[in-house]
């Protein structure tokens, strides 16, 4: 009986050393993050339009141009690392408050041919969900693969932000968090306002290390099935959905004239398939008149927008959506 | 369902939580069950080979068993147990065979004619290697009349299937894990304990030693021009990666299989501290060197023709070499056979010929090892002398690490030259580690590969000399036991890589 309590004291002492010893790393470690923001909107508003999909998107829809445009409450929830399978969850979230008119899927050919990566912003989603049968079934369907130490551990992947423990701490501490603000995103060359993340213009050479062409060998089995469950469950909801590929410099789309050719001609024939508009602003009959598609209106040859640029698009995009 | 990811750390609670809560009879079939779910979830296709050798083995053993007892006959008996035997050994290895080196054939005949190829693909079912060899041992333990045939369908399935094992070993036998597998166990906390801190040690080495060291490994052997001044540098990370994966992952499998009560073979005795390369084989992948000298080793060196060579080498050089030869050519048969099994690839032939040459070499100038010695008036037992041959043999394994980490044989030797002629150590600080693929924490996560290579050292010096590190930790407080696991379980996620950048276990691949 006594090494039995013994026991029972060493296990609770040592979660309690566990769970203390998270806390303090999660709260000193994690970043505030915009995702903070998003599931605090879509938890607590209604919304007509859902944007989902990758960086691309993130950068290059401004969600408060579509909303004075189409006159429709509209949020912008892509991110960079967002497969389909977190687009999915995400929407299901979103629809627990409400059922959007809208969802716009911003298509990114190199998610559906890559693995999905394990870096902190992949599984920040999962870590600011709120609780529900959502996240629960988020995380059956994708934490339960990954690494252990990602949901047991949420700061394993913020090590590096050490050196920057004060400045995280603080940030947290201050009213702007407290209130979901955006003043901590302002890093000099980003910052997030207006519901999406503006670029401001880069000088120099530009970047292409990033840049993931479509590969049809490589798909990734699972963007395609989660992508499918979206598009049932909008279909099932009567929610409109649109897959949209946002606009890329010229001078990529010359340099990989043919694998965005292929790629352009696999999706257009995958959504056809299943009945959804695609809207592919690189396809000579979607390219838009007066837009500038040189690499100057984009700080990488990936293709992520300046914000500038990205207001213009949104205007376009907008009035399609009012076609729609 | 990797070892490292969260459904396999609840599916092992679940398991282990069950099995002390079932009655005590159904507790093997609790095993068979999570077992075959484990497998399963690794693809159905996978699973049907799994099957394929569970029935063939477990029929050919009772074929086996009923033609000892009831073929009176001797010679017939004799012929048509060897007719069963060959049989299934062909059957079993024929899949491995065609399956694992099927491409490999196809490059090497296209290579000869000079003809170009394109690679077939071919299924290739997780742990296949392990449980066929362990399919096997059995088959010829009951061939060889040293085991009795299991004659329960599904109690053998278990001995074939237990999922801790199945990825990547130990090699269990028939002998001593099937009775474990079957009967019942209790509850002993005392042992869970030790296991729990056994399968923690395991990940330590294998998510903070091994997956640091992968990414200094990878760097250096991908581009190994533009690193050719810290080659030995590649080798020795490769050693340490190597070495704290594998024996990490048979730690993390040997403490789960405890969890249940069942004691599987050791697969690793501090391999670095061996004094011969002899020595060294004793030491690593204990299970597949022990499977090789039972099942290739002692048929081969007993066999008719060895027989014959043997008679006509104690002809040709004199009894004592004549006795030897024959040991030396079984030898590099079955480092041969291992070269073969860890991989399609000639580089992995040279690497098991290299080894069994080495051995080889050995055996031959013993004798004359013993002279030169006894003139230098060396002492075996000299801890100047010890240090030596630890060195020596350390040294020798480093260089058949080339041939296995290298991409090609040609790769290989071109990194051994420049081990040998090249040296930058400015270069290691080149390489890019951490979340923000920069050189910032280059210097941090070196110093993270050597405390932990200092500690796992520490660990396996004590070991060596014999002293009982488990009885120690066992008299410690029972907080000081809490903070220890604390700090384990701690380290994992603040000085391990993620698993996306450092990759699965190597073994897991066989």
């Amino acid at each position: 009986m006594r090494s039995f309590k013994r026991v029972i004291l060493s296990v609770f002492c040592l979660l309690f050393i566990l769970a203390a010893a998270n806390t303090v790393l999660n709260y000193a470690l994690i970043p505030y993050s915009y995702v903070r923001i998003m599931m605090h909107q879509i938890t607590t508003e209604n919304y007509d339009t859902v944007l989902l999909g990758t960086s691309h998107g993130l950068n290059g829809i401004s969600p408060k141009i579509l909303e004075e445009q189409t006159g429709e409450k509209t949020i912008n929830l892509c991110l960079g690392g967002e497969y389909p399978r977190d687009a999915y969850y995400l929407l299901r979230q979103v629809c627990k408050k409400k059922l959007p008119k809208k969802v716009v899927y911003e298509l990114d050919p190199g998610y559906w041919c890559t693995k999905e990566g394990q870096r902190g912003d992949f599984n920040r989603i999962y870590y600011e969900m709120p609780w529900s049968e959502v996240k629960f079934e988020y995380f059956v369907n994708k934490m339960l693969k990954l690494d252990f130490r990602a949901t047991l551990f949420p700061w394993f992947y913020y090590r590096g932000q050490l050196k920057n423990t004060a400045k995280i701490i603080s940030c947290k501490q201050s009213k702007d968090y407290k209130n979901f603000g955006v003043q901590a995103f302002d890093t000099g060359g980003q910052k997030f306002s207006d519901g999406f993340l503006k670029n401001f213009p880069v000088s120099g050479p530009k970047e292409e290390k990033d840049l993931v062409l479509w590969d049809k060998k490589n798909k990734n089995k699972d963007s395609f099935q989660y992508f499918e469950k979206l598009a049932t469950f909008c279909q099932k909801h009567h929610v409109k959905l649109v897959v949209a590929v946002l606009p890329v410099p010229r001078e990529t789309l010359q340099k990989y004239q043919k694998k965005y050719q292929e790629s352009d001609a696999y999706f257009r024939t995958y959504m056809k398939k299943y009945g959804i508009p695609f809207w592919n602003y690189n396809h000579p009959d979607r390219q838009i008149e007066d837009f500038d598609y040189s690499l100057d209106a984009f700080t990488d040859y990936e293709g992520h927008m300046n914000m500038e640029q990205a207001e213009d698009f949104s205007v376009r995009l907008a009035q399609d959506l009012k076609s729609l | 369902m990797s070892l490292i990811s969260m459904e396999f750390l609840l599916f092992v609670i679940a398991a282990a939580a069950g099995y002390y809560w079932i009655p005590k009879k159904f507790q093997w079939i609790w095993l068979l069950l999570f077992s075959y779910v484990y497998y399963v979830s690794g693809g159905i296709k996978a699973t049907c080979f799994l099957i394929f050798t569970t029935v063939t083995t477990w029929y050919a053993g009772i074929l086996l068993e009923s033609l000892t007892q009831n073929e009176s006959d001797r010679n017939k008996r004799k012929r048509r147990k060897k007719g069963v035997l060959v049989t299934t050994l062909l059957l079993n290895f024929g899949v491995l065979g065609v399956l694992k080196y099927t491409n490999f054939a196809l490059a090497t005949f296209h290579m000869v004619l000079g003809t170009g190829h394109r690679e077939v693909s071919l299924l290739l079912p997780l742990g296949i290697s392990f449980y066929t060899f362990q399919s096997m041992g059995y088959l010829l333990d009951v061939y060889w009349e040293r085991t009795r045939a299991e004659h329960h369908f599904l109690r053998f399935a278990l001995f074939v299937s237990f999922f801790p094992q199945i990825l990547q070993g130990p090699i269990g036998r028939f002998d001593r894990l099937a009775r474990q597998l079957y009967e019942s166990h209790s509850f002993d906390l005392k042992r869970v304990q030790l296991s729990l801190l056994r399968i923690l040690w395991g990940y330590f080495k294998k998510m903070v030693i091994a997956d640091n060291a992968v990414i200094f490994v990878d760097a250096i052997f991908q581009e190994p021009e533009a690193y050719s001044g810290i080659c030995i540098v590649g080798v020795l990370a490769y050693s340490i990666q190597l070495y704290c994966d594998f024996s990490g992952g048979m730690d993390v499998v040997i403490g789960i299989a405890g969890l249940f009560g069942i004691e599987l073979d050791e697969n690793f005795k501090r391999p670095y501290f061996a004094v011969s390369i002899t020595d060294f084989w004793h030491r690593w992948h204990i299970t597949l060197g022990t499977w090789m000298k039972d099942y290739v080793f002692y048929p081969v060196s007993l066999s008719g023709w060895m027989k014959h060579f043997s008679k006509f080498a104690k002809n040709i050089f004199g009894k004592k070499t004549g006795r030897v030869l024959p040991i030396c050519l079984a030898n590099i048969v079955v480092f041969l056979v291992v070269g073969v099994w860890h991989g399609a690839a000639w580089k992995f032939i040279v690497y098991g010929l290299y080894n069994g040459l080495i051995i080889a070499f050995s055996g031959l100038m013993a004798p004359q090892y013993r002279k030169w010695k006894e003139a230098l008036h060396l002492s075996e037992h000299s801890v100047g002398f010890h240090l030596f041959q630890i060195i020596r043999t350390f040294l020798l394994v480093n260089i058949s690490w080339f041939f296995d980490r290298a991409d090609d044989l040609e790769t290989a030797f071109r990194m051994m030259g420049y081990a040998v002629t090249r040296f930058d150590l400015s270069q290691i600080f080149q390489i890019q580690i951490g979340e923000a693929s920069g050189t910032e924490y280059t210097m941090l996560f070196l110093f993270v590969i050597l405390a932990g290579c200092f500690l796992v050292f520490l660990v396996s010096l004590l070991q060596e000399q014999g002293r009982d590190l488990i009885g120690f930790y066992e008299r410690r407080h029972w907080l000081v036991k809490c903070v220890v696991m604390a700090g384990l379980i701690l380290m994992l996620p603040l000085l391990g890589q993620p698993a996306g950048e450092a990759g699965g276990f190597i073994y897991a691949q066989f």
